[in-house]
């Protein structure tokens, strides 16, 4: 969606100012994925050819495998939808607010960044464990009799993932709320659009670009996430990244750890693509 | 169609009036500007009849009923803005059709209603560009047609034309007319340029500084100004205070000293305009009603009354006339003056003032000043 953008401006961009950068990128980025490729293709046995591709099918063929694969799909899809869902109403009660409130919100929101994976793992964990806060609340409301596990499980690692991830979305939603004309929404009043109206016809394909820029980052990070599932969801939930870790500093198996790291990048351009092409065709219009 | 009547309408923002018991009426059918400078309240004023700002005194009333209880999208109102406001995401033909859809309109009907507003404001055939694909004059005709094609009972312009280049602007001036009279739509027309209300107008509502400062026809207004402040928006070059002098001379004039008595004109008039206190006015003239011809040194009574003598300070050539800027003795500033002859800068020349040309203008009261508006 910004593809178009840039190119737009790129000629008058002297390229001079970005290569320093662009060099880093290809250093930093080109060479480990093709590292990752090396390893991960590498034949298992001496007289095996180059390249092997037992080991990445080998993620799919194992049940721990299959599952993780599975897991983090469908915890990064979960945590997607709740951030969106959740953080919509909240970026639009920012964008709403004076700008003194809107200062003090937006620090509010930005905060779960400010405190170490640690220790928003350690407090979450305070809070969803079977004495915590939550199951107590739950409890007085009379939701349920006995306590419920929240922690250590797939629901710790979709609240931990959601609380981190959720100033993506709402930071994302914000810039292309406050950009709104609010001209645009009266002109839609004056045409006899109700509130409700305006905002499924006018609000939500403003907010577009922001929405799709929200749900990638979300989702790619929710994806590649480690320090919030390792420390949340317990040894018996393991998901892509997780049990690459595992691969790699238990049983020292570098081969399998970078077959697991060519399943998340094969994975991550899939998600960029479809999302690419989703974007293009949703916002042929913005130009 | 409908009146749109404005009485006693207020609206604060945090610490100022942006508008302070404002009224006026549009009648039905009419074509009325609301004239004014930047701030003065012109956009503010078009917010509360359109419903998006709530007033906070006063009352609105279109075709007789009040309309301070309706939200917006239930006042049928048509509204054009500044930036057109056009859906960037919409295709014209969807932009257009908007209005018509909210109203729960057929698709066919759709469909020809939105052909017919399409070429009532003469856009040619683009209906499936978006905004961004069209220059500034075709956007400009898609919110004309956006906004008309729901056949709205009011008409809402606040500087359609100001984002225009000179040419286009004096274009579509030609254009808004025509279609304001072919749908006969009650029109309120926000503009800060004289010559855009003058043209277009059935009646001008001068504003100033969130208040009315007068309301009257173009002709009217152009002939004789409400008051000094009305009278230097339309472009009245030359206003000086001055005071009346007892009695009408024999020729029906009126003699008006000008800076306590440096100067003294005589003005045709019978008497000063009403409400001012202790027969203090403003006296007014265009600078094109001045004749300026050399002067010959001598005193010469042939010239009848109001000729003064002065040397020229500046002149600008503006093609169709030089105006000059010249210093007369009695007065507290120079006169504005054009003429089609040249005079180079420290000529003495000789002006007349037609006793006729000069207008006796109401001073603005002094409680119309900023401070009043806190
Ligand atoms: N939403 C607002 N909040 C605070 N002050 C406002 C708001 N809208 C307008 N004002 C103030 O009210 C006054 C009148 O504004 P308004 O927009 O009506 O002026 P205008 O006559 O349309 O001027 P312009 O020709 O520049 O468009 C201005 O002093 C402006 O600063
Ligand atoms: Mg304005």
């Amino acid at each position: 969606m910004t593809a178009g953008r840039a190119r737009g401006s790129g000629g008058r961009f002297p390229a001079s100012l970005a290569t320093p950068v662009l060099l880093a990128f290809a250093v930093f980025i080109v060479a480990p994925c093709i590292m990752l490729l090396v390893k991960g293709l590498e034949p298992t046995a001496e007289t095996g050819e180059w390249p092997d591709f037992t080991n990445v099918l080998g993620v799919f063929d194992s049940k721990v495998g299959q599952q993780a694969l599975n897991r983090t799909i469908r915890i990064s899809l979960i945590v997607t939808v709740i951030c969106l869902l959740a953080g919509y109403p909240v970026a639009l009660f920012i964008a709403r607010c004076g700008p003194r409130w809107r200062g003090l919100l937006l620090a509010v929101v930005i905060f779960p960044f400010l405190i170490s994976a640690v220790v928003r793992a350690f407090g979450w964990t305070v809070l969803l464990g079977d004495s915590g806060l939550a199951n107590k609340g739950l409890i007085a409301l009379g939701l349920i009799d006995r306590p419920i596990t929240l922690v250590q499980n797939e629901i710790g690692i979709i609240v931990g993932e959601t609380h981190l991830l959720m100033p993506y979305m709402i930071l994302s939603l914000l810039a292309v709320l406050q950009r709104i004309d609010p001209n645009l929404k009266h002109a839609a009043e004056s045409l006899g659009a109700s509130p409700v109206s305006v905002f499924w016809r006018i609000v939500i394909p403003l907010t577009l670009p922001g929405l799709l820029t929200g749900t990638l980052l979300v989702f790619s990070l929710a994806m590649t996430a480690f320090a919030t599932p390792f420390l949340l969801g317990g040894g018996r939930t393991p998901i892509l990244t997780t049990l690459l870790y595992d691969y790699a500093f238990t049983l020292f198996d570098w081969r399998l750890a970078a077959s697991i790291g060519i399943v998340l990048l094969i994975l991550g351009i899939l998600f960029v693509t479809v999302h690419r092409f989703v974007s293009s065709r949703g916002m042929r219009s913005y130009g | 169609m409908s009146d749109v009547e404005v009485s006693g309408v207020s609206k604060r923002y945090d610490d100022l009036w942006a508008v302070k018991r404002v009224s006026f009426t549009a009648p039905a059918g009419s074509f009325t500007s609301l004239l004014g400078p930047s701030g003065c309240g012109k956009t503010t004023t078009l917010r509360l009849i359109a419903g998006f700002a709530a007033l906070d005194e006063g009352e609105v009333r279109i075709g007789g009923k009040p309309v301070d209880d309706l939200p917006p999208w239930r006042r049928n109102l048509g509204v054009v803005f500044q930036n057109y406001a056009l859906f960037p995401f919409m295709t014209v033909f969807d932009n257009v059709a908007f209005g018509l859809r909210r109203r729960k309109v057929s698709r066919s009907e759709t469909a020809s209603r939105v052909a017919e507003a399409i070429d009532l404001v003469g856009l040619p055939d683009l209906a499936q560009r978006y905004p961004r694909q069209l220059s500034g004059g075709q956007q400009q005709r898609v919110a004309l047609a956006r906004a008309l094609v729901v056949r709205p009972d009011v008409l809402l312009l606040d500087e359609p034309l100001s984002n225009l280049d000179a040419k286009l602007r004096a274009e579509m001036r030609f254009e808004l007319k025509r279609i304001q009279r072919e749908t006969g739509v009650t029109s309120i027309f926000v503009t800060h340029d004289q010559e855009e209300a003058l043209t277009l107008s059935d009646q001008i509502v001068v504003m100033n500084l969130g208040t009315v400062a007068g309301a009257a026809p173009p002709k009217a207004i152009w002939e004789q100004p409400e008051s000094a402040y009305v009278a230097d928006f339309l472009g009245v070059e030359n206003l000086f205070p001055g005071t009346v002098g007892d009695g009408a001379a024999d020729d029906g004039t009126v003699a008006v000293s000008v800076d306590d008595g440096a100067a003294v004109l005589h003005v045709a008039a019978d008497r000063p305009p009403d409400g001012t206190p202790d027969r203090a006015v403003v006296l007014g003239i265009r600078s094109e009603e001045i004749a300026v011809r050399r002067s010959d040194g001598a005193d010469n009574a042939s010239d009848g009354p109001n000729a003064l003598d002065g040397t020229v300070r500046e002149f600008t050539y503006i093609g169709s006339a030089v105006v000059y800027q010249v210093d007369c003795p009695g007065l507290p500033a120079p006169l504005i003056a054009t003429a089609q002859e040249e005079f180079p800068v420290g000529a003495r020349v000789r002006l007349h003032l037609p006793p006729g040309a000069i207008k006796l203008l109401r001073p603005d009261a002094p409680a119309e000043g900023p401070e009043d508006r806190q």
